[in-house]
């Protein structure tokens, strides 16, 4: 059978009509990324009067027609509240992704419209979205789906029990800037001013010294030193009042894999045999098994925060051999965010031990969130502790504090306050404050 | 356009249960601009079918439009209980659904050889046999409703009262309750009528203007919204009932639920412990009860006191009228004993009747006659001071929300809306105005004679 010609042809394809929008961020949008319009539903003030879907419909078809609205109010009498279904305009739209004709369009001001002259009304969008915002109206069978109104949201405007706000999201987010000007400000000092100093400062009578490198010390000497034992109380004290907040926020190691994490933000993912965070642990014995056969501080020979904080040198350059270990574990940041703190950092087990006798907790209250479509904090949390599928199911999940590095990126980006920081007394979670879920 | 052009659906839905046949006819323009809508329209139709026994749904001009708390259906019939000709205000989401599903005005005539649920949507009206709802809890009969016929937006339902013990039955709108307290679910259960479904795609034209005026009238109520709590309690205040029972609700975590475009939540769901009404109902230890009727939990929470909730539960859930079972529980019952009482009466080993004696009227102060209760639907709450304390304000108040298709709990609660406020919503030419205003007058006086 001879083959086929070659066609010759130019055919046109959805590429060329539709073309996709570009994935790849300029710098500016990565680290300053563009301002996300979004409505929020507060199910506390909500009475249901279907107001919303009226005014919607109004604008929709020219008719008070609440099917033919793009929200929907979803009154639920059994656990008595009202939900909506409302388009989220989310980040990453999967009802973009999945449209076959390319009609729908996150356009430059973050909000997710549908072109009718290409929608062809498949449904696939409603599938794919989790909310099912894009909504079928019965009486047209076209899809209608939220577009804010060109900035000006009429069910906003006339919600009687505002429960409904129309948010342009955050223009700066504090504990963002806050966190990274102590980061910086930590890795200047520790590891450029005060060369050194992480690992052990003297002045006078005061000590302080890293808490693995005391307990190395212990083991390789044989003895326990009150004044070097004492050393680590400074650590231990932050540790004890505010959890690990030195991870989140002073460890220059820890701002270095920062910096890698947000330049290179496409994970590989990790084996899920190496996913354990007991590793740590075991680390820590290791090196204090190591210390005292070997008589020395074992780990801190190779220890990435002793490292960075050593090589700096007075010709105001890094340099050593044992600084290679730098790079060589911020390269797994590629695999997964702050993997060295989540598995392998025998300081992170120390303080994640002492974590245990924390005065404060982070607490999200998953009633208050609207978990079908945000779970950004899950997304944001560079350890990974935050249960997506629990707050989908609508349960407020733990957040493990010894495995918390409290860098509140949790509680800075959620736009609907689920997320807040708890003395650990209190019972109860954003939304139910007399339950307590935890 | 006139506001029958744009007000209206234009259609009559007439249900011949006896032969399970439907009809559609045009709605008479004539009618309307004699009557204008709602109750007075409702008994034109009434005197029309009168034969068949009827019951008849309708809506008013201003029913699912922008005017405020325009969530109100009206059912009109002649009561199993009194004898009298009866208007049921029925709120929360009917009658805009009605409208919405194609029909201004349904009318049911005759009696279903088997026991129907009636589906409204799309302009039709479809029967679906439902043998298997019989001594159902509302609850349980939603969830099989939905199952079996598909979502409806809104539904009048009967519980398993209404078959074993009509004189103390009480139609539910959705889980909750409603103010059904002179017989509707009691003739829907002669007529082997399990309940009725709305489910509407469709919507009128009321226009843009209607928003505007909307939002300029709750800018002027907003003074009177805000010193008013939300919820039951609201409503609890007005009506001069006794301290001890709103106390009753102050313990109990409650969120407020308003109707149609109402911004005056009367409503509020409140945690509750329930016990179960049919044998076949799943028990639930703890669930949330919707709190609707205002008159009833008054009249249970006077007899049991901190256990009214468990009750007025176990009563909404078997479709019983609370006040009617207020009326059988003697002082210092016993929840346990209260609860099995129920039960018996849902159940029909116990038998009820319906408040003759105008019981109600003894609980509240300021209380309506019989007579007037009857005609008004029974479960309209009096006020006890303002515009509408006496009977006769209160009376033309309560018709005029009928015949326009307003809640008119809100008009009581709220008596700086005055009808030619209501008329603006109506959008009529100046001269126009004045003849419908007395058109107007007219309906109210001929509802509150009949």
């Amino acid at each position: 059978m001879s083959q086929p010609a070659k066609d010759q042809t130019n055919s046109i394809t959805l590429d060329d009509l539709r073309p996709r929008p570009k994935e790849k961020k300029s710098l500016s949008e990565h680290f300053m990324p563009p301002r996300h319009s979004y409505i929020l539903f507060d199910p506390e003030k909500c009475t249901g009067c279907g107001t919303c879907e009226m005014v919607c419909s109004q604008r929709n078809v020219s008719k008070i027609a609440p099917s033919s609205a793009s929200i929907q109010v979803i009154r639920d009498e059994e656990l008595g509240r009202n939900f909506t279904i409302l388009c989220q305009h989310c980040r990453r739209p999967l009802c973009m992704e999945v449209c076959p004709t390319r009609a729908i369009e996150k356009d430059d001001d973050g909000v997710v419209r549908i072109n009718k002259l290409f929608c062809v009304e498949c449904g696939l969008c409603t599938m794919a979205c989790p909310e099912a915002a894009p909504l079928r109206d019965h009486k047209t069978k076209g899809i209608n789906k939220c577009d804010l109104c060109n900035g000006n949201p009429l069910c906003v405007k006339h919600c009687p029990e505002k429960a409904l706000t129309f948010t342009k999201g955050k223009a700066f987010r504090w504990i963002k800037g806050l966190r990274w000007s102590v980061q910086l400000i930590s890795f200047l000092l520790l590891v450029m001013v005060f060369v050194g100093t992480f690992c052990y400062f003297k002045a006078g009578d005061v000590t302080l010294a890293c808490p693995t490198g005391v307990l190395q010390n212990i083991a390789s000497s044989k003895t326990i030193v009150l004044v070097g034992a004492s050393s680590a109380l400074a650590l231990l004290i932050l540790t004890a009042l505010a959890g690990r907040l030195f991870c989140g926020w002073v460890c220059p190691f820890g701002f270095i894999l920062d910096l890698v994490g947000t330049i290179i933000p496409k994970k590989i993912g990790w084996p899920s045999f190496l996913k354990s965070r007991m590793t740590k642990y075991g680390v820590l014995a290791g090196a204090v098994g190591a210390s005292s056969v070997l008589g020395y501080q074992a780990f801190c020979t190779i220890c990435p925060i002793g490292s960075l904080c050593r090589s700096y040198g007075v010709q105001g350059v890094f340099r050593g051999a044992e600084l290679a270990i730098v790079p060589a574990l911020a390269s797994l940041e590629v695999a997964q965010r702050r993997s060295w703190c989540r598995y392998f950092c025998p300081v992170g087990a120390v303080l994640g031990l002492m974590a245990n006798a924390r005065l404060i907790k982070i607490v999200i209250g998953a009633n208050r969130c609207k978990k079908f479509s945000c779970t950004q904090c899950a997304e944001v949390c560079p350890v990974g502790i935050i249960d997506k599928d629990l707050l989908r199911e609508g349960v407020s999940p733990i957040i493990p504090m010894t495995e918390c590095i409290m860098c509140m990126r949790c509680i800075d980006r959620c736009p609907y306050g689920a997320a807040k920081i708890r003395f650990r007394w209190q019972k109860g979670v954003p939304g139910i404050p007399e339950e307590t879920t935890l | 356009m006139t506001f029958y052009e744009t007000h209206f659906t234009r259609n009559i839905g007439i249900i011949d249960l006896s032969d399970l046949s439907v009809q559609v006819v045009p709605l008479d323009e004539s009618i309307i601009s004699e009557h204008i809508g709602g109750a007075a329209v409702n008994r034109i139709l009434f005197d029309r079918y009168g034969d068949d026994n009827p019951i008849i749904l309708g809506t008013g001009p201003l029913t699912g439009s922008f005017a405020p708390a325009s969530c109100l259906m009206i059912a009109t019939f002649r009561s199993p209980l009194s004898g009298r000709i009866s208007n049921v205000p029925l709120t929360i989401r009917t009658g805009p659904e009605m409208k919405c599903a194609g029909f201004d005005f349904i009318i049911i005539k005759n009696a279903a050889l088997q026991t129907q649920v009636i589906s409204v949507r799309e302009r039709t009206m479809t029967f679906h046999t439902a043998d298997s709802l019989l001594n159902r809890g509302i609850t349980e009969a939603s969830t099989i409703m939905r199952r079996e016929i598909g979502h409806a937006r809104s539904a009048i339902i009967t519980g398993p009262a209404a078959e074993k013990n009509p004189g103390c039955s009480s139609v539910s709108l959705g889980r909750g309750g409603s103010f059904d307290k002179t017989g509707l679910a009691s003739i829907m259960a002669s007529k082997n009528l399990k309940g009725i479904v709305f489910d509407g795609i469709d919507g009128l034209p009321f226009g843009d203007g209607n928003l505007v005026r909307s939002e300029t009238m709750l800018k002027e109520l907003a003074s009177s919204l805000r010193g008013k709590r939300p919820g039951i309690n609201r409503v609890l205040e007005q009506i001069g009932a006794d301290s001890a029972i709103i106390e009753l609700l102050s313990a109990k975590k409650m969120r407020p639920m308003a109707c149609y475009h109402c911004p005056f939540p009367c409503m509020s769901h409140i945690d509750v412990v329930a016990a179960p009404v049919s044998e076949r109902n799943d028990v639930e230890e703890k669930r949330k009860l919707t709190l609707t009727d205002h008159l009833g939990f008054v009249a249970l929470a006077d007899k049991c006191k901190a256990d009214v909730f468990p009750v007025i539960a176990a009563c909404t859930e078997g479709g019983l009228d609370p006040v009617a079972v207020s009326r059988l529980i003697p002082g210092g019952g016993i929840l346990p004993d209260i609860l099995s009482m129920v039960q018996r009466m849902c159940d029909g080993t116990k038998r009820g009747e319906p408040d003759k004696d105008n019981h109600m009227g003894e609980l509240v102060p300021g209380g309506i006659p019989q007579e007037e209760r009857d005609r008004f639907g029974g479960g309209m709450v009096p006020l006890t001071s303002g515009e509408f304390a006496s009977l006769e304000s209160w009376k033309k108040r309560v018709a005029l929300s009928m015949i326009l298709g307003i809640c008119p709990l809100f008009l009581l609660m709220f008596p700086e809306i005055n009808d030619s406020d209501l008329i603006d919503f109506l959008a009529l030419d100046d001269d126009e105005r004045g003849p419908l205003q007395d058109r107007l007058h007219q309906a109210i006086d001929s509802v509150c004679r009949f």
